[in-house]
């Protein structure tokens, strides 16, 4: 189904949980109500969620970016840093880097780049000291 | 079985009228967000200690049908009136997370 083009822009605050979920919110109304496939909406949600509370919990902060054309949705996390030291290993499920505030949140085990990784139909992470990108899209 | 069909004085409800139509699935426990977004299913109970206010957005993203927290756990007025606002219903219970489970079972979801 052809979704008409939507682009939409929000900022992630470091270890601020009272917004975290806007986007993966956002996108899971939109997706509903263009009746799109509810297996689909879901691992969209969670996948974006995941990657949202990825910001929150171990960034200084930074910016989600949505684009939805046609048939495609692509969400793209920039963030200010400090980095992911060791991809592989972030990629591998159960290590964590985790703060005490993620863990007391619920989250900080080592799940969320895998969970991300399976969810989506397209992934690609680069990370340095001064920041970390992460793009993921899905065929709707 | 709709949350509203689910009477037992073993589950006090903490929210109001919001919800109450939901349809329940099943049953699922756990504290691990992540562990929840990536097991639980459309319509499930969920079974957690957790309550912040991630939980409510973990359960309004995967559409659980309702939280139930074990042991008394105490959850914050805050959280109590989003998920009023956000239509997931919250119940505590003075059982443990097993006998929830138990007593679940024997009110006939499986």
């Amino acid at each position: 189904m052809a979704l008409k083009d939507i682009s939409l822009q929000y900022k992630i605050v470091s270890n601020d949980m009272t917004e975290a979920g806007i986007v993966a919110s956002t996108i899971k109304k939109i997706l509903k109500e263009n009746s799109i496939d509810p297996a689909v909406i879901r691992k969209v949600s969670i996948a974006v969620y995941e990657a949202e509370i990825n910001v929150v919990i171990h960034s200084r902060g930074g910016e989600a970016a949505v684009h939805i054309n046609n048939d495609y949705i692509e969400v793209s996390f920039v963030d200010i840093g400090p980095g992911i030291a060791d991809i592989p290993m972030a990629l591998s499920e159960g290590w964590s880097t985790a703060s005490e505030f993620a863990r007391g949140n619920g989250f900080g085990a080592g799940m969320g780049l895998p969970n991300i990784k399976a969810l989506a139909d397209d992934f690609n992470l680069m990370s340095s000291p001064d920041g970390t990108s992460l793009k993921i899209g899905f065929h709707l | 079985m709709k949350v509203k069909d689910l009477n037992s004085n073993n589950f006090v409800p903490l929210t109001k009228d919001n919800g109450l139509d939901n349809e329940i699935a099943s049953i699922f426990v756990g504290d691990l967000l992540s562990h929840v977004l990536a097991s639980a299913n459309d319509g499930d109970i969920l079974i957690t200690v957790q309550s912040n206010i991630n939980t409510l957005a973990v359960a309004s993203l995967i559409n659980l049908s309702m939280i139930i927290f074990p042991d008394n756990v105490h959850v914050g007025q805050d959280i109590i009136d989003k998920a009023e606002e956000q239509g997931i219903p919250l119940f505590k219970s003075t059982l443990s997370a097993k006998d929830c489970i138990l007593h679940l079972v024997e009110l006939g979801i499986k």
